[in-house]
């Protein structure tokens, strides 16, 4: 059989991995490390191939895929898991971590392996068909605009591009913003003829779509942390060998810290680049827009989330 | 995977593929078939739920809906009675000469196509008018087609344009509003190498003296044509004022056909609203369909690699820009020779374009000089829609027109080649506007 | 057969023609709210791309219908009437396959799938499911279609396409 997966020549198992990220991003570049480990461990037994760019499908057909059994591995945003499974909305909630090492010492503990595991259950409490393998490191959105943003109020009145989210829309609409889902492939033009004013995303990704060349203010408001999850379909891990199981999910394990690291490096480097390019980045006070963006927070923390959010919180 | 069970796949779809397609089973019906068949052989798992996946995958894409709005706008636009005010503006324009009045069809053709998007609607409607007066003034009839339906063809170069927006989405990460833009200087060399052609021609041969040709003041029949090419100002204007995106300017382009052709020149009766929506939709159907389609068979082509393939196939033929680009167009006139352009585009795409990245090419300027390729194609037998158009609406047979269609390839061949090795035809109007991302 | 064809044929037309009118009206909402009320319905986007894939499989199903799908026919213009009959039988049965098992069957099971994994639209309050839901009816809209012009073919009669 050949569910994402099939037999090699030489008697490997083949697993494809597929995700919507350049060959440039620390994402690809983690994914390419987990691929090479995997091999190594496996002594050449195991073989990912992957699919980076779209090429098999955005994001959310990718994790579609998955759950059918016909893609091995996708990366994908916590976010869009919200739609697949309940839980992981919590991720979309504006300022719910304090910083970057408390959205870590969550993840690394007992929440985030029991969110991982929480991956396998679907919406009304049946197999999601999905694997949780392990956290990737996606920082943090912040502004860019043609504008500086400082306070909530420099906002106002501003079209702000943002994701297919409930969640995501109405934290920017509480911000001040008029949030206004524009597909990513049309950003670029968006921004340059002025239908929206500002859009939001992390350092690396604001250099790769070349947006600041259109956008000369970077602010650094830290508004949102939604992790990458390495999700594996539950049919084809399922179908592995144990000891296959025990590569795939050692090679995961070791790619993050891989990843973390270029995430780290890579963020820097972008913001280096950016500067070097002539954008003005800008430290924020996180304070006015988190007390804006309450009510949103209130709103949704109902249910698991709530429950999720009170664990969250309780992280030192 | 085992070589051998992969070389058998894919022959499976090359020999399915080519064994449908002559027997004359419609086009999208071949390219599912072939990847059905193939994805098979190859051993993938529930293959049936996979590609109907696909198929809704391929179609679930914003940037798409440009096209069923572009072309019910085009649909209004023809039932508006549009064609006859740009045949009277283009004729005031250029008046009473020799040549005249082929001039007259090229430029006319090319107002259409550019307003309508759709070079198929740009051969009907101004065919019909135009074959017959130049006929009327001395023109043999297959070079009055030849005239026709070449020029049709510069309405995909010149936005709006829905193969542009097919192209953008299969290339991923080229804006749409970027790609209209840089379509703007290519599409009007070929007009103008099509002008020339007609021309040269007309007074070689002394096609036309104006006999017939009543020209009307120009004052007037500016006047006539304005609101309709307001359309062009407005979807434009709009995405370059940054009042809406590409896509959502299709939405618009529809309002102000409706309010043009049924309020203001008043040639739409309300009742029939319904039916040209409902052909519009046919349409959409047919051009979506290729799409979705499409989507099946690029995954097995990407999931098997067979781009890399290609194109390390196409570099290793050799290091030089020049020889591997001509490679690349020469490979595509053969396609569109049998193949139309929609198809052409979604199967051609992802294997062409990373080599044309790898060579330095810009993705804007490999979308242009493959469309401009492509729309040769639309003229050559054996599958040639804009020609077979041209012969039924001209009354012509499809040999003959495309032996008097020779000197206009040889024009549209040469301006190819300029839009090739002279990236600054596509990318300097982008540039000048900030759109090259 | 041909009764049930012009049904299915008219509720095609009918259906098109108002997903074709909500999807102008669904994107044009989208800019003016933008402009008129300061934000824009935040599911807008997301209402037109479910709407455009139904759009595009009512249309293929109608272009079916009117066999008006591109085909390249230069075989079958320079065959014997027996042999293009022949061909025309061919065609109706491998499109019949195609959209009985592809689109009905796989799309049916698309739809199952889709509908058990519980996924939602992130804006709209409905399933992801109902936007597959357009191939399998797409599907069997295309089977009668195909079965019709199959049976016709072989009983050796060419029916001309109803009026859509
Ligand atoms: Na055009
Ligand atoms: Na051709």
């Amino acid at each position: 059989g050949r569910p994402g997966s099939s037999n090699g020549a030489a008697g490997a198992r083949v697993l494809r991995v597929a995700h919507a990220l350049p060959t440039s991003h620390p994402v690809h570049l983690g994914i390419e490390y987990m691929a090479r480990r995997a091999g190594e461990l496996s002594g050449g037994r195991l073989r990912l191939e992957v699919f980076p760019s779209e090429q098999l499908g955005t994001e959310t057909q990718c994790l579609e895929q998955a759950q059918a059994g016909t893609l091995a591995i996708t990366k994908v945003s916590a976010g869009a898991i919200g739609n697949f499974v309940q839980s992981y909305r919590v991720f979309s909630l504006p300022y719910l971590f304090r910083d970057s090492d408390h959205l870590w010492r969550v993840l690394d503990g007992p929440i985030g392996r029991s969110l991982l595991d929480m991956l396998a259950v679907g919406n009304d409490g049946r197999p999601s068909g999905l694997r949780g393998l392990a956290f990737y490191d996606s920082g943090s959105r912040n502004f860019y605009a043609s504008f500086p943003v400082r306070t909530p109020a420099d906002l106002r009145g501003r079209k702000v591009r943002v994701m297919s989210d409930a969640v995501a829309m109405d934290a920017i609409r509480a911000m001040g913003g008029a949030a206004t889902p524009i597909p990513w492939g049309e950003l670029y033009t968006s921004l340059q003829q002025g239908v929206v004013d500002a859009a939001e995303n992390n350092p690396p990704t604001l250099l790769s779509s070349r947006h600041y060349e259109v956008t000369r203010h970077f602010s650094l408001t830290h508004h949102m942390r939604i992790p990458d999850v390495l999700a594996a379909s539950a049919r084809i891990w399922d179908a592995l060998s144990p000891e296959e199981q025990v590569w795939l999910q050692q090679a995961a394990d070791e790619s993050v810290a891989v990843q973390r690291q270029l995430w780290e490096e890579g963020t820097g480097q972008a913001l280096a680049e950016l500067r070097a390019l002539g954008v003005e980045i800008h430290e924020v006070d996180p304070e006015p827009f988190r007390a804006a963006v309450a009510p949103v927070v209130a709103k949704y923390r109902q249910g698991v989330i709530d429950d999720l959010v009170r664990q969250i919180e309780a992280v030192e | 995977m085992d070589p051998a069970q992969q070389a058998l796949g894919l022959a499976i779809l090359v020999v399915s593929f080519m064994a449908l397609l002559l027997l004359g089973t419609p086009i999208g019906f071949v390219i599912g078939i072939a990847s059905v068949l193939a994805a098979l052989a190859l051993g993938y798992t529930d293959v049936l739920l996979s590609v109907a996946r696909d198929l809704g995958n391929g179609l679930d894409n914003f940037a798409l809906l440009a096209i069923p709005f572009f072309i019910l706008a085009g649909d209004l636009m023809g039932a508006g009675g549009l064609a006859r005010r740009l045949i009277d503006l283009a004729t005031a324009l250029i008046g009473a000469r020799r040549g005249g009045l082929g001039l007259v069809n090229t430029l006319t053709c090319m107002l259409f196509g550019a307003i309508s998007g759709s070079s198929a609607a740009a051969v009907s409607s101004i065919g019909s008018t135009m074959i017959p007066e130049m006929r009327r003034d001395g023109y043999p009839r297959d070079f009055s087609i030849s005239v026709t339906a070449a020029a049709a063809t510069t309405g995909l170069l010149i936005p709006p344009s829905n193969v542009m927006i097919v192209y953008a989405v299969v290339a991923s990460n080229v804006s749409v509003g970027a790609l209209f833009m840089a379509g703007v200087v290519p599409g009007i060399a070929v007009g103008l190498g099509i002008m020339i052609t007609v021309l040269l021609l007309s007074v070689r041969h002394g096609y036309g003296g104006g006999t017939s040709t009543s020209v009307p003041p120009l004052g007037r029949a500016i006047a006539r044509a304005a609101p309709s090419l307001l359309l062009i100002v407005f979807v434009l204007g709009g995405i370059l004022g940054g009042v809406f995106t590409a896509t959502e300017a299709s939405a618009v382009a529809v309002l102000w056909a409706l309010l043009l052709g049924v309020v203001f020149y008043r040639e739409i009766p309300v009742r029939a609203l319904p039916g040209i929506v409902l052909g519009s939709a046919r349409t959409t159907g047919i051009v979506m369909f290729l799409v979705a389609a499409s989507q099946v068979m690029s995954r097995i082509l990407t999931q098997e690699q067979v781009p890399q393939a290609v194109s390390s196939a196409l570099l290793g033929l050799s290091d030089n820009p020049i020889v591997i680009l001509l490679t690349i167009n020469l490979i595509l006139l053969i396609v569109g020779t049998f193949m139309d352009m929609t198809p052409a585009v979604l199967v051609f795409t992802p294997i062409f374009l990373p080599v044309a990245l790898s060579i330095g090419l810009h993705p804007l300027h490999f979308g242009i000089l493959l469309i401009a390729n492509l729309c040769i194609g639309l003229c050559t037998p054996p599958v040639g829609t804009v020609l077979f158009l041209g012969c039924s609406v001209g009354r012509s047979n499809v040999l003959s027109v495309s032996r008097s269609l020779i000197p206009f390839y040889v024009a549209m061949f040469v301006t190819l080649l300029l839009i090739t090795y002279v990236p600054a035809l596509s990318l300097w109007l982008p540039g000048v506007l900030g759109l090259v991302g | 057969m041909t009764d049930l064809r012009q049904l299915v044929a008219r509720l095609l037309t009918a259906i098109s023609v108002l997903v074709f009118v909500v999807l102008l009206i669904d994107v044009l909402w989208g800019v003016l709210t933008r402009y008129a009320f300061g934000h824009q319905a935040p599911w807008s986007e997301e209402l037109a791309r479910l709407l455009l894939v139904w759009l595009s499989m009512l249309g293929t199903a109608l272009a079916y219908g009117q066999h008006s799908h591109l085909g390249v026919d230069i075989l079958l213009q320079n065959i014997t009437p027996e042999a293009r009959r022949l061909a025309e039988i061919a065609i109706h049965a491998i499109v019949l396959a195609f959209v009985a098992a592809v689109m009905v069957y796989g799309g049916t099971q698309l739809f199952l799938e889709r509908l058990d994994a519980g996924q939602v639209m992130a804006t709209l309050p409905v399933r992801k499911a109902w936007m597959y839901l357009a191939i399998p009816t797409s599907g069997a809209a295309m089977t009668v279609f195909a079965f019709d012009s199959l049976v016709s073919a072989l009983r050796g009669t060419t029916v001309a396409a109803p009026e859509v």
